[in-house]
């Protein structure tokens, strides 16, 4: 393609052809005739030369098709020149904006005929999801650079990045998590009827006969009687529901919602699987719709890593259609944690109350405060702006916690950093009450 | 593609050299004809880009039309008696062909500056061509004047300046008028006319070519041996197409062909060249798979 300076040159040039045919003056003629020759040879030349055979370079691009949050991850870009004329030209790997390139990701190449380069470079993912990089743009410019000719070269290639180990540090050390999080207790086991044997105690009337430990009878003061406490297994269903939608798409640099959303779910889902009880998730927006029963291993943490590693947040949030999959999917005794901004706000009118599914489970929602990421303003004005905003926004969120506990959901405003400390309180609460 | 290199002001310089070099030829000549009153203003506009902000200088231009445009009003009005003002008399200008002589070589001398101030190469070339055709009407008078009998039409011994521009004027009109009307030229003012410094042109023309391409050359810093080899092939390539149709406008200009064959000429290349870059622009390939 001819730039604009080009065509405004050779605009000129035959502006100038003109007056020369109307003066008739020689040199001139010549000096204009042989401008415009060279100029047009110049165009056409590299329009059936380099600027054509660069749509004829192979390409191909290998990339892992799934990288590790924050980990690096290396790209190989394969170059061969199949025609037998050199061609010359700049390729740049177009990135989105989520990775962070180190290395040769654009350059100047010139191939000889049929010769082959490779170069390689790696890339660091900031946030989970799947993401785009490519394609290829080829370009190459004339000798007189007055034109450019581009092609893409390739297909887009996805990446799933999926949660670091760095953020999910419960994984790692269940000391850490113990010493952070649970203190070491666990409290997956309640003292009643069962068939393992807990400890003894001193024999109460209501108690049953059968359970009396025959063996330590008298033995402190000869009439003592001594009863057998046995425990049970009592295994608890959590089930954390998140919102997907756009709604959780926001944050900066590497603060992202949806992407801390996710890491701190897995570092939940650890402490409980930890404490013998089952995990599942639901990921839901009007494009997602997912849900994975509750299980004791790690296999659903690892659905879920792959499952947020291969799509984005997108669509909208309803909690009415929420609910209404709690209660047809969820069993009755499992606790829900619902995680969302509620950036996109229902109607929360006292009206709608009988609108809303009766779902009958412990839920507990967690409405993120959207404020934990957004830029720190950086001069007085904008900060007094923010600060409005915020009261406006917590006073809307504190109107919808009040809404959503009319309807016996327990709903906490969390901050970023509390996410994971909220959500594991809450579930020893309901151990503990259980 | 802007360049504030001392080196590319110096390549715009040197592409400017005919111009500068009829210019010093016709200013001494032509002094007698000219009210430095207005040319040395026209010309020292562009001097004011360095010392004013891009923004402002944006202004200077516009600024100085309406000032000169209402010069001329006043001048008019003051000339027929209708208005007169003492302050503004110290404004007049004679509408006489000095004014128009020195607004013209004003024009030239700001062009050649801005020729090799501005940061565009297509406006240089507009520069060089523009004040070509200012300064080789006023070559040309200039000749006429020296040697009246050279049109053999004129019938003159004796010209005065404005007689010989309007003289060549003329000429040129007649041979506009010919190709129009007759489909060829039967008179090119400038070819009839055997202007000195030939050769001294002819050169300082081929070093201005020299000078563009490599400018144009030196704007980009990639593949410059692959580049290099690309510009000798356009310059061979293009020299000889141009060899083979002046060979043949000149042939054809014994039957008053030339001057149009080589217009359609250089219009048809342009075409063929523009056509050529229309379907070349980013042409999704699919054939290469992703492995």
């Amino acid at each position: 393609m001819i730039k604009k300076s080009g065509y405004a040159l050779l605009s000129v040039l035959l502006y100038g052809a003109f007056e020369s045919f109307i003066l008739g003056y020689r040199n001139f003629v010549i000096y204009i005739a042989v401008l415009v020759f060279i100029v047009s040879a110049d165009i056409m030349i590299f329009h059936n030369g380099n600027g054509r055979n660069i749509s004829r370079l192979e390409v191909n691009r290998i990339a892992s098709k799934s990288v590790a949050k924050n980990s690096s991850s290396r790209v190989v870009l394969t170059f061969r020149n199949p025609t037998r004329r050199r061609i010359y030209f700049h390729y740049y790997d177009t990135l989105t904006s989520i990775f962070r390139g180190d290395g040769p990701f654009s350059g100047d190449i010139s191939l000889g005929g049929g010769e082959v380069k490779q170069v390689e470079y790696t890339i660091l993912p900031a946030a989970i999801g799947r993401y785009r990089i490519g394609p290829i743009i080829v370009y190459a410019g004339d000798p007189l650079g007055i034109c450019i000719s581009s092609y893409i070269l390739t297909h887009d290639t996805f990446v799933g990045v999926t949660p670091s180990s760095m953020t999910t540090s419960t994984v790692r050390s269940e000391r850490l998590s113990n010493f952070m999080l649970t203190q070491g207790i666990h409290l997956s086991r309640s003292v009643g009827q069962g068939y393992n044997f807990y400890g003894i105690r001193q024999y109460e009337e209501s108690d049953e006969f059968r359970y009396i430990a025959w063996n330590r009878f008298g033995s402190l003061t000869g009439e003592d009687i001594y009863i057998k406490q046995m425990e049970e297994e009592r295994t608890l269903d959590v089930v954390f529901a998140i919102d997907y939608s756009n709604g959780v798409n926001q944050g900066y640099g590497n603060i992202r919602m949806f992407d801390d959303l996710v890491s701190q779910v897995i570092n939940a889902m650890y402490v409980v699987l930890r404490n013998h009880d089952a995990v599942g998730y639901i990921i839901s927006s009007s494009l997602h719709d997912s849900y994975h029963s509750p299980e004791k291993t790690d296999k659903v943490v690892k659905a879920f890593g792959e499952e947020v590693s291969g799509i984005r947040p997108a669509g909208s949030f309803s909690i009415e259609d929420l609910l209404d999959k709690v209660g047809k999917t969820v069993k009755k005794e499992a606790l829900v944690f619902i995680l969302t901004p509620f950036a996109y706000p229902e109607k929360f009118i006292s009206e709608r109350v009988k609108l809303f599914p009766v779902v009958g489970k412990d839920i507990n929602v967690f409405i993120i405060n959207r404020f934990s990421y957004v830029k720190r303003a950086s001069n007085e004005a904008d900060r007094l702006l923010l600060r409005s905003a915020v009261a406006a926004e917590m006073k809307n969120l504190k109107s919808v916690s009040v809404f959503l506990n009319r309807l016996g959901l327990r709903t906490r405003i969390v901050e970023r950093e509390a996410i994971l400390v909220r959500l594991i309180r809450e579930y020893q609460y309901r151990r503990v009450v259980a | 593609m802007t360049d504030h290199r001392f080196s590319s002001y110096f390549l715009k310089f040197v592409i400017l050299l005919p111009p500068i070099f009829l210019l010093l030829v016709i200013l001494p000549r032509l002094w007698g004809y000219v009210n430095p009153d207005i040319l040395i203003p026209i010309a020292l506009l562009p001097l004011l880009r360095p010392i004013l902000k891009e923004r402002l200088f944006s202004y200077v231009y516009p600024a100085f039309t309406i000032f000169f445009l209402l010069i001329t009003l006043y001048s008019m009005l003051s000339s027929a008696g209708i208005y007169e003002n003492s302050i503004f008399n110290m404004f007049t200008i004679s509408l006489n062909e000095v004014t128009v002589t020195s607004i013209i070589l004003g024009l030239s001398i700001l062009l050649i500056e801005e020729g090799i101030l501005t940061k565009k190469i297509q406006r240089t070339v507009g520069s060089v061509i523009v004040t070509n055709l200012f300064l080789l009407e006023q070559f040309a008078a200039l000749y006429l004047m020296a040697n009246p009998t050279a049109v053999p039409y004129l019938n003159s011994t004796h010209l005065t300046y404005p007689e010989a521009l309007f003289a060549v004027f003329s000429l040129e009109g007649i041979s506009l008028y010919s190709f129009v009307v007759n489909g060829y030229q039967y008179l090119l003012p400038l070819a009839i006319l055997n202007l000195p410094y030939e050769k001294m042109i002819l050169a300082l023309f081929l070093i201005s070519i020299i000078s563009l391409l490599i400018y144009l050359f030196g704007r980009g810093d990639r593949w410059i041996s692959e580049r290099a080899v690309g510009l000798g092939v356009s310059v061979t390539a293009g020299s000889l197409m141009a060899l083979v149709i002046l060979f043949i406008q000149n042939a054809l200009s014994r039957f008053y062909y030339g001057g149009a064959f080589l217009l359609f000429s250089l219009l048809f290349i342009s075409i063929v060249s523009m056509a050529m870059s229309r379907n070349s622009y980013n042409i999704r390939i699919d054939r290469h798979k992703e492995r």
